[in-house]
């Protein structure tokens, strides 16, 4: 087992390579992520940003490299041991067996208790406060398969709330939801922040980023481009990574807000 | 369930041209169990060497073929598979008709081999380049595989001359000869596949919720190849037994899953015992009915009360 050597360095990159084919998606990305941090990562279509969260949360294909949650070497450690540490939410949430919200929700604790443990009242009440922070209470016994997209997008978050990992990493977590139940997504992730978790963001929306992130990696053809806080970010950053101008306006409370030109 | 089971268990053995009363049946199971029975005495070796052999064959091979069901329908995230979905059950009625054709026996052993050989095909065109086993390229590759063995069933029939009936009606599936012998490999088949089963409850839950199994914990290489293989095996351990038995493995789960929903904790031990009470029953009336086969019982009960269930889950 190989421990890296700083404990506020919850979860670190070290030198991912991944290749589909001759094509090579990911190019030597490295990065740390510490606690009470939320970071970004943008880029443009195909920059290999969900290619990146599934080998962090190694799930996905990593030809080189390797990646530390709290200290362990994701390689050397068991699917379950590592999903006691990251919890992940994927971009789409497609629902295909009848399962009741809280069933599905509680699958979020089948990495603590494992494949004969029972499940206590204590994970039934895990399950139920991670619903409860994602808007869904009383949804314990609807059946997921016919939730809104909206809906099953906090479900899959509140899975990820119930496995109680220190870090957690999401695919455009609010794509599907409406500006309210976007704010209290990012709203919760920011409390989990203030309770000492690591938090990393697939992102599509600068201004989420701008707004929501303390760091953001911006990656251009499988490269980690630049790292940059949001006040540092310029509109040469932007047009380098996305290829087209852009403006930034400063907004009255300190933060700033970006848009494409054309 | 269980008592469903245990009164079919008596229907069954109390079925047949030789009138046997409860009283009798109990008697000669008492001797059995005690090891007092005579096996010259015509009753007991009905009810002994005839009837409960059957009827026990017939209740393992119901259980293995819906617990296999349950467990392939969980695995390709597709409600329409079943056991035979990935060709095995065509594995083995090739092997069986090519021993058949080729006079070699015994035929239980080739069928097994076909649907394993089969299922050995399928695996690997099913695999991705990650390792892991995906549930489009499987059901893909059993559908071709399935095609192409399917031709040679046929060609074998034409080929086969005065054995072809004996090709088609073990096609059909049939309890009729069914030996101790075989209630031990039935047995084998259906504890496995329960045994697989209720070992991976929870993988199966996050497989089949649509989730990424991995971020839950779920080693899904190992997991998936598991499954697969314990469900196959126990799939080619039934057919090689009985023949070609239609509908249970697809009606049965998908009837319990309207019951009990989709928790697998509770879906593999009611899929066992509800398919060995469907064929049991199958076969009890396959019997009153002169020897029909009771494949042609399972897919004519089966078939509409699938349809059924298909207009009412609109």
């Amino acid at each position: 087992m190989t421990m890296v050597k700083r404990e506020e360095e919850m979860l670190v990159v070290s030198d991912l390579h991944v290749s589909f084919g001759e094509r090579k998606v990911l190019d030597g990305i490295s990065f740390e992520i510490r606690k009470n941090e939320i970071c970004g990562l943008l880029g443009p279509n195909g920059s290999g940003k969900s290619t990146l969260l599934g080998a962090v949360a190694g799930v996905g294909k990593k030809d080189k490299g390797e990646v530390f949650a709290e200290g362990l070497a994701l390689s050397a450690t068991s699917r379950r041991a590592v999903a006691r540490r990251v919890a992940v939410v994927p971009q789409q949430t497609v629902f295909t067996m009848p399962f009741t919200v809280l069933e599905t929700v509680l699958m979020g604790r089948f990495p603590a208790v494992g494949r004969f443990g029972k499940i206590s009242a204590d994970d039934i009440e895990t399950a139920r406060r991670a619903l409860k922070m994602v808007d869904l209470e009383g949804f314990d016994d609807r059946l997921v398969t016919e939730l809104s997209g909206g809906e099953s997008q906090r479900v899959a978050i509140a899975r990820a709330l119930a496995q109680e990992t220190n870090i957690l990493l999401l695919d455009e977590p609010a794509s599907a939801l409406d500006p309210r139940h976007a704010l209290s997504v990012y709203g919760l992730l920011r409390e989990k922040r203030r309770e000492g978790s690591a938090i990393l963001i697939a992102l599509h929306d600068i201004n989420s980023a701008l707004q929501w992130c303390d760091r953001i990696f911006f990656l251009k053809n499988g490269r980690l481009f630049d790292v940059r806080k949001p006040e540092q970010v310029d509109t040469l950053l932007l047009a380098a990574i996305f290829d087209v101008s852009w403006t930034i306006y400063p907004l009255p409370d300190g933060g700033s807000v970006a848009f494409p030109r054309a | 369930m269980t008592a469903g089971l245990l009164i079919g268990v008596i229907l069954a053995l109390s079925t047949g041209e030789a009138e046997i009363g409860l009283l009798g049946i109990l008697s000669y199971l008492l001797d059995w169990v005690t090891g007092s029975g005579n096996n010259a005495e015509a009753g007991y070796t009905v009810i002994i060497q005839i009837r409960f052999p059957r009827a026990m064959t017939a209740m393992l091979v119901g259980a293995s073929l819906a617990t296999s069901g349950v467990l392939y329908q969980g695995l390709l995230l597709n409600p329409l598979a079943e056991p035979y979905t990935l060709g095995v059950a065509t594995g083995a009625a090739f092997g069986a008709s090519m021993a058949i054709s080729f006079s070699l026996r015994p035929v239980a052993f080739f069928a097994f081999a076909g649907g394993m050989g089969t299922l050995a095909v399928v695996m690997v065109l099913g695999m991705e380049r990650s390792g892991i086993l995906g549930q489009t390229r499987l059901v893909l590759a059993g559908v071709v595989v399935s095609s192409i063995l399917g031709a040679g069933v046929t060609l074998l029939k034409v080929l086969a001359g005065n054995r072809m009936t004996a090709i088609v009606f073990w096609l059909l599936g049939s309890f009729s000869v069914s030996t101790w012998s075989d209630v031990a490999w039935a047995a084998v088949s259906a504890f496995c596949v329960l045994g697989i089963g209720l070992i991976s409850h929870r993988d199966l839950d996050v497989i089949s919720s649509g989730a990424s199994p991995g971020s839950l914990g779920v080693d899904e290489r190992r997991s998936r190849a598991l499954l697969l293989a314990g469900s196959s095996l126990a799939t080619s351990l039934a057919v090689s037994i009985s023949g070609v038995i239609g509908f249970v493995g697809l009606v049965v789960p998908h009837f319990l899953r309207l019951v009990f929903g989709p928790s697998h904790a509770k879906l593999v031990p009611m899929a066992f015992l509800g398919g060995g009470f469907l064929l049991l029953l199958a076969d009890t009336a396959a019997r009153s009915m002169g020897e029909m086969p009771v494949g042609v019982i399972t897919a004519l009960v089966g078939g509409p009360v699938f349809c059924l269930l298909l207009w009412k889950g609109r």
